[in-house]
């Protein structure tokens, strides 16, 4: 087994993996990031297709009991395939509390402490408020049912620039408008001397001796090499993702170098196809799934692992209905246009816990995930000349809510013969969560005239689930920071309760569901992380300059970042 | 001709590998040797005790109602297969049946052949001609109708070929220029101004907002 030795590995690429890794290696550290996923050369690799054989090297889901996540698996994360929509959590959702009404958060996280890294992530990101004049026709119509009935609705921001209204951001967006972290973060880590390796992923990660907490303020390079992470190469079809293991492949070459060719990768490769790092400090930041699935994995040599991990996964309780617009009202249009409609109702976050807004699904969406029917229409409508005939006003007369809430309870994620399963038990509160905001999304429909069409959701087979599923791409909470090893895994600063050195800073760490889109609270979270590693240790000289080489992005000035952290700690 | 038999068998044969008793190899050398697709069903039969359930039903029904004309003709499979995603999918001009169920992302293919006879073998039943692609769209519907009531093993096969044959005509999924003109999918990007995917003066649908920035406090 081939073993590198670094300063700091980072377990992942996406949202929560980004910021550390720029932040880390902008201080000078060694910083290796680690992909499970294929090499993503942006926008190159992107397609507008709708071939589910081009999704599904990326996407992929895990089906449980009532249960269904779906997760990408590629270099930047979910960030090549997300709809762009960047949303700052409502102060709500930081006070979630549990059954026994203790809030989820640690002490400290809320809102307002993570408002100057919100702010540092939509600089980063280019996220701006969409105009008035570039909302897409179907978050216009939806808009107007809104007032209609008397109700709000916002603009809210995406994380573009110079976009086309190609309307395929959600299979990557092949202009280099949407802001996946290819574009921005991503180049940064590496112009500043990180590796990003593809097509690796940790199966273990354990302590290397007893690791003791490390001298605040002493320089990283001083503290002991004390985690080890062992991955295993995964098979690539030969793709550019080839070119991830350029520089230093093995350990052998000098860090900083980009790109590197698929020659560089099969050097690399370890002849028993694994790899051992040794890291001072390692950061876990490979999704909800990823990350307690690697700790899950590791219990045995982290004796003093929470047992938390995998207990309260969060989700965001996602609920559809569907309506045909009556007549005189404006077309929608379903396949132009951002795939975000660029409108969110905040009007139930209080009454209903959630937030409301339209969706544009491609053909393949719709179709994979459910069967329309008209309600009231016969059962084999889902097929023939009358699901046709529903189908052919699916792009400009059929109008999708949906709502984005804080389900009360949560899934659970386990490992099971070394796989994850995931699992959500339907209660009852669950069930009239479900049925109240369902309610909701129909009157909405209802009272501007639509006739409702019940989407029958499917499994991959096509068949009808016979009860309530809940599906999402936003799980979140798998590995929660929280105010002590009891309730949580890692404490408000992302290190792992009884694990110095070992951090967790993506989604798995939020602890409670949040009521809109998780990605930019990810990041904020994870700079937040970042600043705090950053700020325990003395910077080292700086292992490469910054150069943008393909798209600059955003370099935050030091006086921002000094801005934030100030806040934090005040 | 030979390339569709070819095919076929190899079909069949992943199919039967992955079931532990005959890998594709065996029905590799069974096909070189010439073997019909009729003697190539009944020998996937014959040695097929013990595999899955999913795997064998489709098998008996194929070797208990294997029509003679199926022999005769090896185009006789896709225009079936036409119809029926016509049946599905009315109007849907474009989809290949030979593509699609012979695609092995979609786990079809394996029985491509004997949703073909079974549809054949419900027409028989239901309209007195075994020809399902030759009735008219009422009855090629009550027998799709029939094949989606059937069994569970028979339901899920149907459901299955609807399913993709739904995914693949309005997703366009092997044509991403083209879409789906049936649902006005125009598939990948042209080029339009703005005033083609929004409104004018957009303040006569924008409700009132309860924030400055799009975020909620």
């Amino acid at each position: 087994m081939r073993t590198i030795d670094v300063d700091v590995l980072v377990v992942g690429t996406g949202f929560g993996a980004a910021a550390p890794a720029l932040r880390l290696a902008r201080a000078g550290h060694r910083v290796v990031m680690i992909e499970k996923g294929p090499w993503v050369e942006a926008p190159r690799d992107f397609r507008q297709t709708q071939d589910p054989k081009y999704l599904l090297r990326y996407l992929h889901s895990l089906p449980g009991r009532s249960f269904n996540l779906t997760y990408a698996e590629a270099l930047g994360g979910g960030s090549g395939f997300y709809e762009m929509i960047s949303i700052r959590a409502p102060s709500v959702a930081f006070e979630r509390t549990d059954e026994a009404g203790r809030r989820l958060w640690p002490a400290g996280v809320d809102r307002a402490a993570l408002d100057p890294w919100f702010g540092i992530a939509e600089e980063m990101l280019h996220v701006r408020q969409i105009r008035e004049e570039e909302v897409p026709k179907t978050g216009l119509v939806f808009s107007l049912f809104l007032k209609r009935l008397g109700y709000s609705c916002d603009r809210v921001g995406h994380a573009v620039n110079g976009c086309l209204q190609s309307g395929f951001c959600v299979t990557g967006c092949i202009y280099g408008a949407k802001q996946s972290l290819h574009l921005n973060y991503l180049p940064q880590s590496r112009a500043a001397g990180a590796r990003v390796i593809a097509g690796l992923e940790a199966v273990s990660v354990r302590p290397l001796g007893a690791p003791a907490p490390a001298e605040p303020g002493a320089p990283l390079r001083r503290v002991p090499l004390r985690w080890e992470v062992v991955c295993r190469e995964r098979p690539v079809d030969g793709g550019p993702e080839a070119a991830a293991d350029g520089p230093g492949a093995g350990g052998d070459a000098a860090a900083g170098s980009r790109g590197g060719a698929p020659a560089a990768t099969r050097r690399g490769q370890a002849p028993d196809g694994l790899r051992r790092f040794r890291a001072r400090l390692v950061v876990l930041a490979g999704g909800s799934l990823g990350t307690a699935s690697l700790l899950l994995a590791s219990r045995e040599h982290l004796p003093g692992l929470s047992p938390a991990v995998g207990r309260r996964l969060a989700f965001d309780g996602a609920v559809q209905a569907v309506g045909l617009l009556p007549d005189g009202m404006p077309d929608c249009d379903t396949f132009t246009g951002r795939s975000h409609p660029g409108m969110v109702s905040y009007e139930f976050l209080e009454s209903h816990g959630v937030t409301v807004t339209a969706a544009k699904p491609f053909p393949l969406q719709a179709v994979a995930a459910a069967r329309f029917r008209l309600r009231g229409a016969p059962e084999d409508d889902w097929w023939g000349e009358p699901h046709v005939e529903l189908m052919k006003r699916y792009r400009r007369r059929m109008m999708i809510l949906c709502a984005f809430g804080m389900p009360p309870g949560a899934a659970r994620l386990e490992l099971r013969d070394g796989r994850p399963r995931v699992s959500l038990e339907l209660t009852p509160a669950l069930r009239r969560y479900h049925e109240r905001t369902r309610e909701l999304l129909e009157s909405i429909l209802v009272r501007n005239g639509c006739r409702l069409v019940d989407p029958e959701f499917v499994d991959r087979e096509g068949k009808p689930f016979d009860d309530l599923r809940f599906s999402t791409a936003h799980q979140l909470g798998t590995c929660p920071m929280a105010d002590s090893p009891e309730r949580g895994v890692a404490d408000a600063s992302g290190e792992v309760f009884g694990c110095p050195g070992l951090y967790v800073s993506d989604g798995s760490a939020l602890p409670g569901p949040l009521p809109v889109s998780p990605s930019l609270t990810i990041l904020a979270n994870a700079e937040r992380i970042a600043a705090g590693i950053v700020g325990r240790y003395s910077p080292e000289a700086p292992a490469a300059s910054w150069t943008a080489r393909r798209r600059p992005g955003v370099t935050m000035s030091r006086s921002r970042m000094s801005r934030a952290s100030a806040a934090t700690n005040a | 001709m030979d390339e569709l038999r070819r095919r076929g068998a190899g079909a069949a044969g992943r199919e039967v590998g992955r079931g532990g008793t005959r890998g594709a190899d065996g029905v590799g050398r069974a096909a070189g040797r010439g073997m019909s697709r009729r003697e190539a069903v009944r020998w996937l039969g014959l040695g097929a005790a013990g595999i899955a359930v999913a795997a064998c039903a489709p098998v008996q029904i194929a070797l208990h109602h294997w029509p003679e004309r199926f022999d005769a003709d090896e185009e006789l499979t896709d225009r079936v297969l036409r119809a029926f995603v016509d049946t599905v999918v009315p109007g849907a001009a474009g989809v290949d049946p030979a593509r699609v169920y012979a695609d092995p992302f979609y786990g079809l293919a394996p029985y491509r052949s004997f949703l073909a006879v079974d549809l054949c073998r419900r027409a028989e039943r239901l309209h007195g001609d075994g020809r399902f692609d030759r009735l008219p769209s009422e009855a090629r519907t009550a027998v799709v109708r029939d094949g989606l009531h059937a069994d569970g093993t028979t339901r899920r096969l149907y459901t299955g070929a609807a399913f993709v044959a739904q995914l693949s005509t309005y997703a366009g999924v092997y044509d991403d220029e083209r879409g789906c003109p049936l649902i006005e999918f125009e598939g990948r990007y042209r080029p339009r101004p703005l005033d083609q995917v929004t409104y004018p003066s957009p303040g006569r649908f924008l409700a009132a907002g309860v924030t400055t920035d799009g975020n909620y406090a």
